[in-house]
């Protein structure tokens, strides 16, 4: 069980944090951002990102201490960005008639063109991708830090991938 | 799959490689700090949401029953179950999960329905609830109560008659059944009946001739075996018991924590005297109560 006791060493950040330690949830903000961010990133555009993974952390600190199984704490975590996200699509609805459309970021066009085509793709692929390519971790750090099995990592990889190379393929952008 | 794809090992797959630097450059590398004035949530919950439980509880069944074959907020491995449908798992515990608002762990044996929104019908069995939306959202029915989540984790059994105990992890979770309520805070516990509704809350850590004597309403035994942190259960007894008992119920009340009401007062029920004794208890100050549909009023 290689990555028993970097779970474990977390359940005791969950702990601690759930008593008012700030600085150990400031820990599971920095070990688990590029999880959330990644969350955020299958969902939204990514000038809204930063905003959305503020308010995920902090929702995350006020409710912490009726998170009843600290070995839950990702899994939860993630649950909260994407309800973050889709609540971002429901308040992006309603204000559309009254927000200017923002801009793409200006250096990462192409960047965003992939991300766009990644985020056209099902769900169930898009979180997965963007660890591996965006995130840049391998598949069995994906398999650890997403708590799916290797086999789920390595479909999703496999299936996304063979997708995404047909979207930008197709659309001219390989 | 190539293994550069699973863990970036040779032979370099070119079109993973150009995509992976390329999307490097929307990687995030700064430290992140929770600001300086993220609180935690409060302790007891916001007016506005207790207020909305009110209402909630008011409208009852109404609201509980959910329109047959729309979709519910629940799912289970995956599945998005109905509203109106009945589930029994036999021998198989069942998760239900709803990403925004909580999990709800349904036992062996146990029989519940899913109501509108993500209210439940316990018909019989145990759950486990494990609840993060704000308090008052989550109702679950059962023969002999409702239980209204305060902002907590529970469980949560009800027998083959309807009868059931509420035991309570973190957060308050109010019990009630017509006139009838209960508020059981962290640690305690509560006992119902379909005839008479939510018991007395009381202490899990009691002596057990303590809780024996609350199951069986033996006042004498109640009051004679009670600790300061068991005034409690003393508070809910206050208005279940008869006007003759009761003055007796206050003078051990007050023997365990100190408190300013007037003993006449206590007797009628005045709702000042029973907030004064409320607030003695050091859980809570007396207000949030008194935004709840309170029998005392």
């Amino acid at each position: 069980m290689p990555f028993a006791p970097a779970a474990s060493a977390e359940e005791e950040l969950v702990r601690s944090a759930s008593q008012g330690d700030r600085a150990a949830f400031e820990e599971l903000y920095n070990r688990n951002a590029r999880l959330v961010r990644a969350v955020l990133l299958a969902r939204v555009a990514i000038d809204h990102v930063e905003d959305l993974m503020q308010d995920v952390f902090i929702q995350a600190y006020r409710q912490l201490p009726r998170l009843r199984t600290p070995a839950a704490f990702r899994g939860w975590l993630m649950s909260i960005a994407r309800n973050r996200a889709a609540e971002h699509h429901r308040e992006s609805r309603r204000n559309l008639a009254l927000a200017p459309t923002r801009q793409p970021v200006t250096g990462h066009e192409e960047a965003v063109i992939i991300l766009d085509a990644i985020r056209k793709l099902p769900e169930a692929y898009r979180e997965t991708l963007i660890l591996r390519l965006v995130e840049g971790m391998t598949g069995p750090e994906i398999a650890d830090r997403a708590n799916l099995t290797p086999d789920s990592v390595r479909v999703n990889l496999s299936r996304g991938m063979k997708l995404l190379r047909e979207k930008l393929t197709l659309g001219g952008r390989k | 799959m190539s293994d550069y794809l699973w863990n970036r090992t040779n032979p370099v797959d070119d079109d993973i490689q150009r995509w992976e630097q390329t999307l490097s450059s929307l990687r995030s590398n700064r430290r992140y700090h929770l600001p300086a004035d993220a609180r935690r949530d409060p302790r007891h919950p916001p007016y506005a949401a207790v207020a909305a439980a009110a209402l909630l509880a008011v409208l009852g069944p109404l609201l509980q029953r959910g329109t047959p074959n729309e979709p519910s907020r629940w799912t289970s491995e995956g599945r998005i179950l109905r509203q109106g449908q009945s589930l029994d798992t036999r021998q198989q515990p069942i998760l239900l999960e709803a990403e925004d608002f909580g999990q709800v762990r349904v036992g062996e044996n146990t029989r519940i329905r899913l109501g509108r929104s993500h209210n439940l019908e316990l018909k019989q069995g145990r759950l486990h609830a494990l609840i993060w939306a704000p308090p008052g959202q989550f109702v679950v029915e059962t023969p002999s109560a409702r239980t209204i989540d305060l902002g907590c984790q529970y469980e949560l059994e009800i027998d083959a008659e309807g009868a059931g105990l509420l035991t309570v992890e973190t957060g308050w979770v109010a019990f009630e059944h017509g006139a009838r309520e209960s508020f059981i805070p962290a640690g305690a516990a509560c006992r119902t009946n379909p005839t008479s509704g939510p018991g007395v809350p009381y202490y899990q850590d009691a002596p057990a001739s303590f809780r024996q004597a609350v199951q069986s309403n033996d006042i004498p035994a109640i009051l004679a075996g009670a600790r300061p942190r068991d005034a409690l259960t003393l508070w809910h007894l206050l208005a279940r018991v008869s006007p003759s008992e009761r003055g007796a119920v206050f003078d051990r009340f007050r023997t365990l924590v100190p408190v300013n009401a007037e003993r006449q007062a206590v007797v009628a029920l005045e709702p000042v005297a029973l907030d004064q004794c409320w607030n003695a208890l050091n859980l809570d100050s007396a207000e949030w109560w008194r935004k709840w549909k309170r029998p005392w009023r």
